[in-house]
């Protein structure tokens, strides 16, 4: 069959990390251009997300980390002379896009849209015209109605009855839909619903709460060849949105019959779509009793489901789908695990393969821990087991979630206290029902008993029954018992043929012929490439949670490229099924595992021990992972294993705060004053001789967990309560705070004898602010070059003297004159991705050969431009953090010293103003270049707000604000009307309404602490649902100065990664 | 339902094991162990005649999760030997479940034994091909032992002759029982519009048919006549007008000489579509020879690849699979063409000779179990009946 053949290919990437759109689309968008360079086609990437691996200079040949945004894919297909567009690896966000795009007249002529075809594009996505064709094919789906407004839905309610579900049109993940119990709930859910919707358009449909689902993922190439690669079951019934319910793969509840009914109407309805070629993915709902089937709805993409589907069957849908879409057929594709059958087959799959999704709600105060129709997790865990009880407990230890004390397992007579208080710990689903469900069942609670509550299909609870009796085990159980362990291959044929590049599982089930036969060809792991150097173990960082993301995976998947290329065997563990990592060809070898200490220990005997007899290097890399792998870093150690890179011993000198002051001291390096309390009073009164304001905090922890700046006692004591709750084991950490300061970032190597700084970051948002939801900038712009190079002085100093060895990340705060430090991590920190892309420097790559040995010096003279800190010198390079406060009821979008921001954009640019422009508009704020500015602040920050408002007076903006602010503003001689705080005026005229008719063009609005949250709530929160831009700091108020100024110079233009850092000269603003 | 008790299960190649049995076992139950790659429809292929003689080796994690409703059965009763599996459900869930899948089994004189690393297993049955074995209850025979009863009392699968064990022994007009069943091929096949335009008698010679075929040959508008194995050409034909189809069944086709001759007598009189075994014998009716495989093809997830005049592949089809044994290709005469070969051993899956208006397929288009993507063939032999 003829191909056409294409040049240049553009992939739309998914943008920053949200909640519904994860690092799923950054595996996605990896093969596929991975796929098109094997066909030696120039591939062209859009993707704003710095932190992700498909952005990195080497994925693509032309990488435009810039706002995702027709205007800049239209100038870039001009620039580059692009023959095609693939749209389908990236969500939801890529293909509104290339709807966007398809209705504007010549942005895409002479291009080729590839994956994808228009009509089937609306067609899945118009809920109403989807419906429509399930119908006309003679298939069920939920009773339905699309409305605009109340009246409507209320007829719908009248007719249907309640309970009904609402789901916007054209969201992601689920935004903003909700569950209406009754007529009451009706008006204020109804009216969120429209607002989410950027059509204002809203599908109620018929509940189907209480029935089982199902998703399958689905191929279809240009010769008509449609295969089922997985089907995904799952465990909690319709209600929950699939991203937030457990689910198990294969099915394991429906007969054969029922199985390919269901397939055999997915298969119909792709082809009545029209999805030509690639993969996608059709949800189904069965009602448990009579097995009444309905359409749920269809995804022309490859979605979420798909990178777990190509992680819990070893198929990569992603690539494959790269390559249909450039013609070829199924057959003509190889199956790249076996080596030797090709892509057009179902995989049989022989083991239990189960996905818990990881939640945050505590990050989130006034958020309710309650599941949804609307997704609200952060990450996911996917764990294969022989049986499904192992599979579930696997996955649970996978979370890292401290298992949490239900109150009647502490009871006396446990079984008959959970009895009686069980059912609300089990009946609503909530994020952490599956560890109730197991204690429930280890106390004795019968089965049945269990799935009524949950409505889970009993055979799922009668599984994990079995498994907790046979196995012994008890509540709150996280060992594995010590049984002995076997690796499984996971290899897309159930061991029909012999498979080249398998991935492995552990399993603990004992059976009947365990060791009864040696297969032939099987991997031996105590034989060694003659010529490997050795191996080197590297942990990942597992499910993906605010403070601990893809930019950990990133590291670890850099580290195994790069010791690959250094001639070890690298051998990956970790359990997120999103990630580059567990794709099983980024590494030697890949163990789909939880980074449990039972099975890391295993792993490490097979892998690394016949490595050591051999005499070759065995290596463990934990400083690529975040906290998970470093906390498993001391007992690597006492189990006789060499870490590579900074000792444990010295990993604990810097995260051991005392022993770090001690250290600080030495050598005569200021740091805040800080004190250490395990108990209340001492706390308590520490801090009076600290003075306030005063941060509490954990130790051990990422993204700020449990932190909290206080200006008072009262304020101490619950953050000192909620710190230890965090983390029982270690004391809690009381810092002075330093406010107004300016922190920093600052990233490098070191060898052991010599440092080497790669750069150093200037966080925009003062101290107070957790540094990962800070926007930051390389380089430095408001301090003077002089103190940079102080700063850099003070880093290699502590990193030569601290023993780092491989990267290393110091955050540091000027105030005034001094520098003070504020932390030291002798580990790969949450920067290096943004950092490697500003600079072009292989950091991790770079970190690790100096873990080896070799000499910074030496090393850091490859980069593209000869290493210095003060680099890019060309231009500017901004990090702006994206939060998921809209999928959160009831949160106030402020920032403090919790980290909640979800992802991150990166805007580059030869000045920063531009720089800023293009990092908010990737962050989806859309800075306006006129109109009305309203501010509402804080009294403290109104002097240094005198300059930005006088500016956007300047920018010919109207300026508004609160009466208190408004007058201030007007006593310093600017113009500025009132607009009365909310229910201080008639309707209609209070600040309220002036929102909601869109009255104003841009908030900045900041607020004092804790205390004075509650009065402002109601503003931020408006601001956001009315889409408002926000500007919470005054420090971001001044960006979005910079960014409008430029903003009004002329549209941005973008600039090319590889330009960038081979320090080009890039387009003038 | 009895409890389980521990089980020996001791193989040709002299490995022996444990495992947990239901059934009686006081004889030894015995059989070819092959192994079975499907995850769902273990009620259908235990009753598939095919299996006769055999042991299946079910390759899923968990078997046994709906139990059986006892409409999914492909024959009226168990044809396999026995089941071996990892994880026995025996708390069945689904709307349709009538009985465990131990309950059934055990009531039918067969046997499941589990926990097992059914994984291992079949890496061996892949290696060392398909195995003769037997179980029985533990240390109720020694290793000699077992070895010495396979030697004598389980004959290799090659050169058997089972046919004649499971066909029917007279002559029957096909009449659909279970109309109001959950059986949703009906849909598919009205979808595919695949009704008869006008009526038609054909002739089912039945070598261990599996009742899809009935049924989708009675949903599709066809009279059916089903006809014994040891029938002769001339009945044969007496009640094939408008054509015949030649069913799957189990053993050796080289065993069954007797059906190929009279076979031979009826190619090219009337409109023929041959399935698995119907497919082996019609070959070996034009002189192709068979051989066994190694250890076969066993599933539903086999991707097959439909060729034109030329060999160029048309499209793949993911087909049900269940044989031990296949055509030669190189044996094939001229004017025989391989339309359907498998997409990863090259296997030949089906033939065709228009002139003589027939064609044949190793694999399953009647499903029971597996997914409807071949049912297009039936449509094939609609237009070779009504032409």
């Amino acid at each position: 069959m003829t191909r056409k053949k294409y040049k240049k290919v553009m992939i739309f990437g998914s943008g920053p990390i949200t909640i519904g759109q994860a690092c799923e689309f950054d595996y996605s968008g990896t093969q596929a251009c991975k796929a098109l360079k094997e066909e030696g086609i120039e591939v062209i990437l859009l993707n704003s997300n710095p932190a992700t691996i498909m952005t990195d200079p080497g994925v693509a040949d032309r990488t435009y980390i810039e706002p995702i945004r027709p205007g800049m894919v239209t100038q870039i297909i001009r620039r580059e002379g692009v023959d095609a567009v693939l749209p389908t690896m990236g969500g939801q966000t890529a293909l509104n896009l290339m709807m966007t795009l398809s209705k504007m007249k010549g942005a895409l002529d002479g291009v080729d849209v590839l994956g994808a075809n228009m009509k089937s594009i609306y067609l899945a996505e118009d809920r109403r015209a989807f419906r429509e064709l399930v119908g006309s094919v003679g298939m069920d789906t939920p009773r339905a109605t699309v409305v605009r407004n109340l009246e409507e839905c209320q007829e719908f309610g009248r007719t249907s009855g309640y309970p009904f579900i609402l789901r916007p049109s054209f969201t992601l993940g689920g935004s903003g839909q909700s569950m209406v119990m009754s007529p009451e709930e009706l008006p204020e859910k109804i009216r969120s619903a429209i607002q989410a919707s950027p059509i204002g358009e809203v599908l109620v449909e018929e509940s189907v709460l209480g029935w089982k689902e199902y998703e399958l993922e689905v191929m279809r190439d240009s010769q008509d060849n449609s295969i089922v690669v997985c089907s995904i079951e799952n465990i909690d019934p319709m209600g929950v949105h699939t991203g937030d319910s457990l689910t198990v793969a294969p099915q394991q509840t429906l007969t054969d019959r029922e199985y390919q009914s269901m397939r055999y109407d997915a298969l119909r309805l792709i082809r009545k779509v029209g999805v030509e070629t690639g993969g996608c993915n059709v949800q189904f709902g069965v009602e448990p009793k009579t097995g009444r089937r309905v359409v749920i709805e269809m995804n022309p993409r490859v979605s979420r489901s798909s990178a777990l589907a190509s992680k819990a069957t070893g198929f990569p849908i992603a690539y494959v789908a790269t390559k249909l879409a450039l013609g070829y057929n199924l057959s003509e594709i190889d199956n790249t695990v076996t080596g030797n059958t090709k892509a057009c087959f179902e995989p049989p799959i022989d083991y239990v393969a189960i996905k818990i999704p990881r939640w945050h709600f505590e990050k989130f105060a006034g958020a309710q821990d309650k599941l949804s129709p609307q997704m609200q997790s952060v990450g996911e865990v996917l764990a294969m087991g022989s049986n499904f009880g192992e599979a579930y407990h696997k996955a649970i230890n996978g979370l890292e979630r401290k298992w949490p004390v239900f109150k009647p397992v502490d009871a006396e007579d446990t079984l008959g206290a959970w009895n009686k208080e069980s059912a609300d710990l089990l009946r609503t689903a909530h994020s952490k029902r599956c560890f109730a469900v197991w204690d429930a069942l280890a106390c004795g609670v019968s089965s049945e008993q269990v799935a009524d509550a949950t409505g889970w299909d009993p055979w799922f609870t009668g599984q994990l029954n079995r498994y907790i009796k046979e196995n012994n085990y008890g509540p709150r159980e996280t060992s594995l018992n010590g049984r002995p362990v076997k690796f499984e291959m996971i290899d897309t044929c159930s061991g029909e043929y012999a498979a080249r590049t398998p991935f492995y599982y552990s399993t603990r089930q004992q059976l009947s012929f365990d060791s009864g036969y040696k297969p032939k060809g099987d991997f031996d792991p105590s034989v060694l490439p003659p010529e490997s150097r050795g191996r080197a173990v590297i942990l990942g960082s597992g499910p993906n949670r605010i403070g601990q993301g893809v930019e950990f995976d990133y590291c670890c998947v850099h580290a195994s490229l790069a010791l690959k290329k250094l001639g070890f065997e690298t051998i990956m563990v970790n359990c997120n099924p999103e990630t580059v990592s567990t794709d099983p060809t980024t590494s030697t070898r890949l163990y789909l595992e939880p980074l449990h200490e039972d099975t890391v220990k295993e792993i490490l005997k097979r892998e690394l021990d016949p490595a050591r007899a051999a005499g070759k290097d065995a290596y463990v890399v934990v400083q690529m992972g975040g906290q998970t792998p470093l906390k498993l870093a001391q007992q690597i150690k006492d189990w006789g294993y060499e870490i590579l890179g900074t000792s444990p011993d010295d990993i604990d000198l810097c995260e051991d705060r005392e022993l770090f002051a001690a250290f600080l001291e030495k050598h005569h390096i200021k740091y805040p004053p800080f004190a250490l309390a395990t108990g209340l009073q001492e706390a308590m009164d520490k801090v009076q001789a600290l003075g306030f304001p005063v941060l509490v905090r954990p130790s051990y922890v990422l993204g700020g967990r449990g932190m909290k700046v206080c200006s008072d006692l009262k304020q101490v004591q619950a953050a000192f309560e909620e710190a230890k709750h965090v983390n029982e084991k270690y004391p809690v950490y009381l810092d002075r705070f330093l406010p107004g300061a300016i922190e920093f970032d600052i990233d490098g190597i070191c060898d052991g004898k010599k440092a080497w700084v790669a750069g150093v970051m200037e966080h925009v948002e003062e101290t107070g602010i957790h540094s990962g939801d800070s926007s930051c900038v390389i380089p430095p712009f408001r301090l003077p070059p002089s103190k940079i190079d102080e700063m850099a002085g003070i880093a290699k100093k502590i990193a030569v003297n601290s023993g780092a060895k491989g990267l290393f990340n110091i955050q540091m705060a000027v105030l005034g004159e001094e520098i003070y430090i504020i932390e030291a991590n002798p580990r790969a920190s949450r920067t290096i991705p943004y950092l490697s892309k500003a600079t072009g420097y292989p950091l991790v790559e770079w970190g690790l050969r100096a873990a080896l040995g070799e000499e910074v010096k030496k090393i850091s003279n490859e980069g593209l431009v000869p290493g210095n800190y003060r680099l890019p010198s060309h231009g500017y390079a901004v990090k702006v953090p994206v939060f998921p406060f809209d999928k959160f009821k009831g949160v106030d979008p402020v920032l403090g010293p919790e980290m909640r921001s979800t992802g991150e954009v990166m805007g580059i640019a030869s000045t920063a103003g531009v720089a800023f422009a293009k990092a908010f508009l990737a962050a989806g704020i859309d800075l306006p270049v006129k109109g009305s500015l309203l501010l509402s602040l804080r009294d403290a920050d109104k002097p240094k707000a005198l300059a930005i408002a006088q500016a956007f007076e300047m920018m010919g903006f109207e300026l508004l604000g609160t009466p208190g602010t408004a007058d201030y503003l007007r006593r310093a001689g600017l113009s500025c009307s009132d607009v009365p705080k909310i229910g201080q005026a008639p309707l209609g005229e209070d600040l309220l309404s002036f929102l909601e008719a869109g009255k104003v063009s841009l908030l900045i609005n900041t607020t004092e602490s804790v205390v004075s949250y509650r009065d402002s709530e109601s503003i931020r929160q408006l601001a956001l649902r009315c889409r408002i831009p926000l500007m919470s700091t005054i420090s971001a108020a001044e960006m979005a100065v910079m960014a409008i100024r430029s903003l009004k110079k002329g549209p941005l233009e973008v600039d090319c990664l590889q330009d960038f850092i081979k320090g080009a000269e890039l387009t003038e603003a | 339902m009895t409890d389980s008790l521990p089980v020996n299960i001791i193989l040709e190649n002299g490995k022996s094991f444990e495992g947990r049995g239901w059934g009686d076992f006081t004889l030894a139950h015995s059989g070819e162990f092959v192994f079975n790659t499907a995850m769902t429809g273990i009620e259908e292929s235990m009753t598939d005649p095919s299996f006769a003689e055999q042991i299946i080796v079910n390759t899923v994690a968990h078997v046994g999760n709906t139990g059986v409703n006892f409409e999914d059965m492909e024959c009226s009763k168990i044809w396999a030997s026995g089941l071996i599996c990892r994880n026995l459900e025996t708390s069945p869930s689904n709307w349709r479940s009538k009985a465990s899948l131990a309950q059934w089994i055990q009531s039918h004189g067969k046997f499941v034994v589990d926990g097992i690393n059914t994984r291992l297993l079949t890496l061996m049955l892949r290696d060392e091909g398909s195995l003769r074995g037997i179980v029985v209850k533990k240390d109720s025979m020694s290793v000699e032992e077992g070895l010495s009863f396979i030697q004598e009392k389980v004959p290799p699968m090659q050169s058997r002759e089972l046919i004649s064990t499971v066909s029917t022994k007279e002559l029957y007009v096909y009449e659909r029982s279970e109309p109001s069943e959950y059986w949703p091929l009906a849909e598919a096949l009205s979808d595919r519009a695949l009704c008869l335009t006008k009526s038609a008698r054909i002739g089912v010679w039945d070598f261990g048919v599996k009742t899809n075929m009935l049924r989708i040959l009675d949903e599709m508008g066809f009279v059916l006549t089903v006809l014994p194995s040891n029938a002769t050409a001339e009945q044969v034909l007496k009640h094939s007008p408008d054509g015949l189809l030649l069913s799957n069944g189990p053993g050796d086709p080289e065993a069954a000489n007797s059906i190929v001759e009279q076979l031979q007598l009826l190619i090219g009189k009337t409109p023929i579509m041959g399935i698995c075994m119907g497919h082996q014998l019609l070959c070996r009716a034009l002189g192709a020879k068979t051989f066994k495989m190694k250890f076969g093809h066993r599933g539903i997830h086999h991707p097959v690849v439909e060729l034109d005049a030329k060999g160029e592949v048309l499209r793949t089809w993911i087909t049900s699979q269940n044989h031990g044994f296949a055509v030669e290709e190189s044996s094939l005469p001229k004017g025989v063409r391989v339309c359907f070969r498998h997409a990863d051993d090259q296997s030949v899956e089906g033939i065709e000779s228009s002139e003589r208006k027939m064609f044949s397929v190793q694999f399953h288009p009647e499903v029971g179990p597996g997914p409807f993507d071949a049912l297009e063939l039936f449509r094939r032999f609609k237009d070779l009946v009504e032409c």
